[in-house]
């Protein structure tokens, strides 16, 4: 952890945005799934649907253990909100207030990159 | 008395800006040479940013597409999204003024920060440059490099000459050291000195930056006004500060919100122009755009500028010139006139390659002078009603007939942000 308490770490900073990214992708996930379920009789689609369960029940335990470690440094959200540009997230770190914003474009691209991870891709 | 403290400035520059918003936006390129340039489409144009792994095949910022193209036909060619970046950029200076209020934009990818006041609450310089870099990392996907010293003109040449070329993207270089640091490096590497003016500083037997601080300054302008004449004593003084590290300037957060001196245009054509017809569609588009941005600034000029480069290309004629209007306006079809009263009383009927128009002398568009014979009030509602209709559906969504014939430039430019597209 930092000595400064007002200077936010590295590790501060990539839990906030995990924490931020995780539950778009699990909305993401869960509109996805939904729609596939329509071709459910389709073994293709079937198989598809089952791996982004697979991939959405490994999401939970990550965003539990984010939780404990936000505890154990002190971090809170605040506020979370969405506009036309992106997502912008204030919370406070060891009793000092910082902002963190992503634009839409970004968003995309860290969730492709999460979902690769987590299905264990490149 | 309290002592006073030296100032801790940081120039903060991100690196190959719109290739890496451009490349962290697109995962799939991660490891692939990207570079963002002109038109991909009409394979024409410079290249705007280059990555660093484009960097390493030769490819350089400016250069033309084919050029790069043959360096590295890997080359994964982006086109540019003006909008974007400048989202991007406003995005990374909010970041900055979480550490500092004063904070300075100098370019779309470089910011001054005044951080003295704030060190009390981040730590040492180093460990708040540290932070700034991992939270616009982590915020954007851009890599920053940040110079730091005790004024602005220091540490942009410590980010320029140091923090862009090691590992860690941060260089401090302090007041003190200049002798031994920046002194010995060659005069093409001092920030405003480019080619020309090295191969003016070598012919002066200057070589290295200290070459320049070391001469005495009466000197030194005794030098330039022997090569360059009369005016250049302010040249002298300027590269004198510059290789001693002199610089008063306050990092100022407002530099942009200034009021104007003047508002302009500008258009180099894809064709030569030959027609009179032709002409006073680009002209009359010109002046369009340039009454409009008067008119969001609250504005109106009473001295009207009009150039224009004809060709060839390699060997340019043309002319600039001014005139002033009866009275200050920011009435398009008034400007109109003007402009092609004072075009074509110039225009040789050689081909245009170039236009640009300019209005300038503002008075505030509160208060205007009455006419006997125009209905100011009917024309000034037709100006406000046509901005507003731009402002909300956007600049192609009105637009003059003339706009529509083969020499309208207006619609290709409404997808256009200083000449890149949006």
């Amino acid at each position: 952890m930092s000595i400064n308490p007002s200077i936010e770490t590295a590790e501060d900073i990539q839990i906030i945005k995990d924490y931020t990214l995780l539950p778009i992708l699990l909305d993401m996930l869960a509109r996805d799934m939904d729609h596939l379920t329509i071709y459910k009789d389709k073994i293709i689609y079937h198989y598809v649907i089952c791996q982004l369960r697979d991939v959405e029940q490994s999401i939970y335990p990550i965003l539990q253990s984010l939780r404990n470690r936000m505890k154990q440094r002190h971090i809170t959200i605040l506020n979370t909100e969405m506009n036309t540009l992106g997502i912008e997230v204030e919370y406070k770190v060891r009793g000092y207030i910082h902002h963190f914003n992503m634009l839409r474009g970004l968003i995309k691209a860290e969730l492709f990159t999460m979902l690769m991870s987590l299905r264990g891709g490149d | 008395m309290r002592e006073q403290r030296e100032r801790v400035i940081f120039l903060a520059d991100c690196q190959s800006f719109y290739a890496s918003v451009e490349k962290v936006e697109h995962p799939q390129y991660k490891d692939r040479p990207v570079a963002v340039a002109g038109d991909p489409a009409r394979r024409s144009g410079i290249i705007l940013a280059a990555c660093p792994i484009a960097k390493s095949y030769g490819v350089t910022t400016a250069e033309r597409l084919g050029e790069a193209l043959n360096k590295c036909p890997d080359l994964v060619i982006m086109r540019p999204r003006m909008q974007h970046y400048i989202d991007v950029s406003l995005m990374i200076t909010q970041i900055y003024k979480e550490y500092t209020d004063l904070v300075e934009i100098f370019s779309i990818d470089e910011q001054f920060l005044d951080v003295s006041g704030s060190l009390r609450m981040f730590g040492d310089p180093t460990t708040m440059a540290q932070s700034i870099q991992q939270k616009v990392l982590k915020q954007t996907g851009v890599n920053v490099r940040v110079g730091i010293s005790s004024n602005k003109m220091l540490s942009k040449i410590a980010t320029d000459i140091w923090a862009k070329k090691n590992e860690s993207g941060i260089f401090t270089l302090p007041k003190s050291d200049i002798e031994t640091l920046l002194w010995p490096q060659p005069v093409n590497k001092m920030f405003g000195v480019g080619s020309r003016m090295t191969s003016h500083f070598l012919r002066l037997g200057m070589h290295t930056i200290g070459d320049i601080a070391r001469t005495p300054l009466p000197r030194l302008k005794e030098q330039f006004r022997a090569r360059f004449g009369k005016q250049s004593n302010i040249q002298a003084e300027v590269m004198w500060r510059t290789a001693n590290g002199l610089d008063d300037s306050p990092v100022t957060p407002g530099t942009f919100n200034t009021a104007p001196k003047s508002v302009g245009h500008m258009i180099t054509l894809h064709k030569d122009y030959i027609e009179m017809d032709h002409v006073n569609t680009i002209l009359l588009e010109l002046t369009e755009e340039v009454c409009r941005d008067c008119r969001r600034k609250g504005y109106m000029g009473s001295v009207i500028s009009v150039s224009c480069m004809c060709s060839p290309y390699e060997d340019p004629t043309g002319f600039s010139r001014q005139m002033k209007m009866l009275d200050p306006t920011n009435n398009t079809n008034v400007v109109f006139e003007a402009a092609k009263t004072l075009f074509y009383r110039y225009w040789d009927t050689l081909p245009v390659r170039r236009i640009g128009l300019t209005l300038s002398n503002f008075a505030s568009d509160q208060e205007y002078q009455l006419t006997l014979f125009e209905d100011q009030i009917k024309l000034r509602s037709l100006d406000k009603v046509t901005d507003k209709i731009k402002d909300r559906y956007g600049s192609a969504a009105i637009i003059r007939a003339s706009s529509l014939t083969s020499s309208g430039q207006a619609l290709e430019r409404s997808q256009k942000i200083g000449g890149h597209y949006k």
